[in-house]
């Protein structure tokens, strides 16, 4: 029986929506511009709290937040966004600048979907959102 | 990893050795207009393909080095062996860095930094001095079109060349996408140019940058009415309108048409690469345990539109099926393992779509490399040995199936024997078998030599070794290579490396004398060092060969017998030449023993171990005042055989699967006595019975009546015969190693080899024991 509290098949045609959550005012502009210049559309949020405010009241296929923010830190935000019933299958990459293979567990075990250790490159930001929102090449 | 990546990291390394070869020619030998050429042609190269991925650190000082050795070619450098370090330096980077892009797809934090200090090494090497200058901000004049267009589309992000393809598609034809590099002068402001206008105005502009130009001066000395800027620009259109709206500043503008397919290739396979990853990591997240309960059914959906948004972004709206009724399934028991295993199942079967697919991807990324810039006979000498890569796995699968279907074999041969057929029929049979028998060593021949490498793999590496060794001891060292193109199996010579390192290590630091002693022991300045490959009965020899001073036997049969390793009288009855095999004895391998042995004995016992461990034999032979040579002999191929463990006399033991045609559980009573003999009877033929444990002289156990007999059945020479055992193990492929040493005397055993418990198995030889 399919789910219907969990829908994670994405909506046909529309084009792709990120939400970038990063407390980095540069790191979100350099985002935007990278993901924009692709054809995505892009939100931003500086923490977790209002990443999850900017989640619930509109449609986005592809969260991608930074671990270290005030507030609510990327971790605990995923952690509370998978138990939505609505939004919790929500495609998430964690970005941070730590490497190593604990800090990347540590992210899986909070439900991310893919890790990228900062500095993301452009080419590599805009791949990973292509794949993990399934834009047609 | 991507086919293209693939592609770029054996064809780097293949260009760092063939650099580095022609380097050290050059500075041995001076100046060659064909040396240089072939040196700049490397680098060139391996610049321009670098160009293909994000390794924009390597790009930049390949760049560097390349522009230096135009210089060399064109007269204006001259190389010296400052210059050669730093190109060496340059390539020994380049060589690290491709191993961490093979390991993690990337280059290591800091590689800016390194390109930079090796940059400037290269600089002051070259006697240019001078600031780093970032992303070749003088292009080498002799550059062709190719190689500027890889270095624009470095410039660019994926997104601007995927804009840039777009709106070609969308122009009329006729229409290209052209890269444009806007360089404008320092006072162009004063002239009434204006860059940014330009552009503007430009139809079919994509992406668009602008650069800091070089050298970025000090805040004291900036002047902002000065232009140092550099723009840069994809725009779709005819060329001839994009010149045109250029050509008041086409002097300090290079416009350059880029190849459609070159942005779009690599983005494409890239693409693969992250979508192979993304499925990874989608199974580890479903099997990350402590998972909080209200959180189940999240990660399984998140994982779920991961995976078919890779799907979809792949364009497998096929495999999406699947997929969705697995996460449904998972989501409704909350078990994130059933989405996992159906992510495992589509990822097999994609992955062997992919795999079909590389086929022609590999052959298409040929004139890909080409158009990065690599020269045509570089690519016909690629085309004249073609190379198939294949994952040795499948080769030892297809080993392993030769072996069971030798096995296979040798049951027919029993078979027509019992058939009780009529003798046509056998003979005829025979035949057959005769064929197939002749097949199957065929095919194992054949298998084995998919696997032979040339030594050239081991060899290749010394030059640079010894040059550095003989540097750094002030020992000046000529290598001679002999033999490279002997051939053994890649496990053996992989295995090489590490014991020849040894042998050259140790012959440079102890072998050979300081300068002043070879002097006075008129011996020639520079002194030899020889390494030599053959093929000899059935084992591949590697010598390593130096003019030094050879061994003192005297002073190794002083010190065997402070070691305790044999008496003074046992000393002194050994010839030298059986005393300086001493060397490889592990009791004196110890500091103190260095100077006073002339230095041998440091690992040598390390070296034997290595050697021995595959199966191969290690002497020494040293001439006094002369030299030394060690020889290393292995064995063509680590050819592993099919063995069966048993149980006898409260030991385990190995007996080759090739000998034993079946193995059966008998009722003891079955077991009859005819006269002296224990018999039973199999197909109707009487076949004796011997108990192996007597045989080998081990005590046997004492057999109950109800207790079924366990036996092989092996034949040997013709004649059948039923061996018991206490009881049948499991079935190994083991690689066996020959008896030698003391053991080497004992016979009725074929050899021994490591179980994977560290334990040492003896295999035996029924073939000699029931003779």
């Amino acid at each position: 029986m399919p789910d219907a509290t969990h829908p994670y098949r994405r909506r046909a045609g529309a084009a792709r929506r990120v939400l970038v959550v990063d407390d980095g005012t540069l790191i979100r502009i350099y985002y935007r511009k990278a993901l924009e210049r692709s054809g995505f559309g892009v939100d931003e949020a500086v923490n977790g709290i209002e990443a999850m405010e900017k989640l619930l009241s509109g449609h986005f296929d592809l969260v991608i937040v930074d671990i270290n923010m005030p507030k609510m830190d990327g971790l605990s935000f995923l952690r509370a966004l998978r138990a939505q019933p609505e939004i919790g299958s929500l495609p998430a990459i964690v970005t941070s600048t730590e490497s190593a293979e604990h800090d990347r567990d540590a992210a899986r075990a909070a439900g991310a979907n893919f890790y990228l250790t900062k500095p993301v490159s452009e080419d590599s930001l805009v791949l990973h959102a292509a794949v993990l929102t399934g834009a047609s090449a | 990893m991507t086919p293209l990546l693939r592609q770029f990291l054996d064809e780097g390394r293949g260009l760092i050795q063939e650099a580095t070869r022609h380097l050290l020619v050059l500075e041995r030998e001076g100046e060659s207009r064909e040396g240089t050429a072939i040196v700049f042609r490397a680098f060139h190269t391996l610049k321009g393909s670098s160009g293909l991925f994000e390794v924009g650190a390597m790009t930049r000082m390949l760049h560097v080095a390349e522009d230096l050795l135009a210089g060399i070619r064109e007269g204006r450098t001259v190389i010296g062996a400052g210059l050669v370090d730093a190109l060496l330096a340059c390539l020994d980077q380049v060589g690290q860095w491709l191993d961490t892009l093979e390991a993690s797809g990337e280059l290591p934090d800091g590689a800016d930094r390194d390109a930079d200090s090796l940059i400037s090494t290269l600089r002051s090497a070259a006697g240019l001095g001078g600031p780093a200058v970032r992303d070749g901000g003088s292009p080498a004049p002799q550059a062709g079109a190719a190689d500027a267009g890889a270095d624009f589309l470095a410039a660019f992000g994926e997104g601007e060349r995927r804009e840039a393809l777009r709106l070609l598609r969308e122009a009329g034809p006729g229409a290209g996408i052209l890269a444009i590099r806007y360089e404008p002068r320092a006072g162009c402001f004063f002239d009434g140019d204006d860059p940014l206008e330009l552009f503007r105005g430009l139809p079919g502009l994509a992406a668009f940058r602008i650069e800091a130009g070089s050298p970025w001066p000090v805040l004291e000395e900036f002047d902002p009415f000065s232009c140092s800027l550099v723009f840069r620009a994809l725009a779709v259109g005819q060329e001839e309108r994009v010149r045109n709206a250029f050509r008041l500043v086409s002097d300090q503008v290079r416009i350059v048409p880029l190849d459609l397919e070159m942005p779009e290739g690599p983005a494409v396979r890239k693409g693969t690469a992250v979508a192979d990853a993304v499925i990874a990591e989608q199974v580890r997240l479903l099997h990350m345990p402590g998972c909080p309960r209200p959180e189940v059914a999240g990660r399984i959906g998140s994982a779920a539109a991961a995976v078919i948004n890779v799907l979809l972004y792949e364009g497998r709206q096929d495999d999406v099926g699947a997929v969705e009724m697995a996460a449904d399934e998972a989501l409704a028991k909350a078990d994130p393992r059933i989405l996992s295993a159906a992510i495992l199942r589509m990822a097999e079967h994609r992955r062997a779509e992919h795999r079909l697919a590389e086929g022609g991807a590999s052959a298409a990324s040929a004139p890909l490399t080409a158009a990065a810039g690599q020269d045509q006979d570089t690519v016909r000498t690629g085309a004249a040995q073609r190379v198939l890569r294949v994952d040795e796995a499948r080769v030892d699968h297809l080993m392993r199936l030769v072996g069971e279907m030798a096995v296979a074999k040798n049951g027919l041969e029993w078979l027509v024997r019992s058939s009780g057929a009529d003798d046509a029929t056998v003979r005829r049979l025979q035949d057959l078998h005769g064929t197939l028998d002749r097949l199957t060593r065929e095919m194992h021949g054949a298998v084995l030599r998919i696997r032979m490498l040339p030594l050239r793999q081991v060899f290749q590496s010394f030059p640079r070794l010894v040059r550095d060794l003989s540097n750094r001891l002030g020992k000046p060292v000529r290598l001679v290579l002999e033999g490279e193109d002997a051939e053994a199996d890649k496990a053996i010579v992989e295995q090489l490396f590490e014991p020849v390192l040894h042998l050259v290590r140790n012959s440079l630091d102890h072998g050979v004398e300081a300068q002043e002693h070879r002097r006075t022991a008129g011996k020639p300045n520079e002194a030899t060092l020889t390494l030599r490959g053959f093929q000899s009965r059935g084992q591949i020899i590697v010598e390593v060969e130096d003019d030094g001073r050879g061994i003192d036997a005297a002073a190794i049969r002083r010190r065997a017998v402070e070691r305790g390793l044999l008496d003074a009288a046992a000393a002194a009855e050994l010839t030298d030449e059986d005393a300086v095999q001493l060397v490889f004895a592990p009791g004196l391998t110890t500091a103190e023993a260095v100077s006073e042995l002339s230095g041998r004995g440091v690992g040598m016992d390390a070296v034997r171990a290595a050697v021995e461990k595959t199966g191969g034999s290690v002497t020494v032979r040293s001439r006094p005042g002369q030299g030394t040579t060690v020889r290393l002999a292995l064995p063509l191929t680590l050819s592993s055989v099919r063995i069966l463990t048993v149980q006898a006399g409260g030991r385990r033991l190995g007996v080759p699967m090739d000998v034993v045609s079946q193995t059966i559980r008998l009722p003891r009573g079955q077991i009859r006595r005819v006269k002296e003999h224990e018999v039973f009877v199999l197909r109707d033929r009487v076949i004796p019975v011997v108990e192996l444990s007597r045989l080998l002289g081990l005590e046997s156990p004492v057999r109950s009546a109800g207790e079924d007999a366990r036996l092989l059945v092996v034949e040997v020479d013709g004649r059948v015969a039923g061996v018991e055992v206490d009881g049948f193990a499991e079935r190994l492929d083991a690689v066996l190693r020959p008896m030698d040493g003391l053991l080497s005397g004992i016979h009725g055993y074929l050899g021994t080899t490591l179980l994977g418990n560290g334990e040492v198995l003896l295999v035996l030889d029924l073939k000699e024991i029931l003779r």
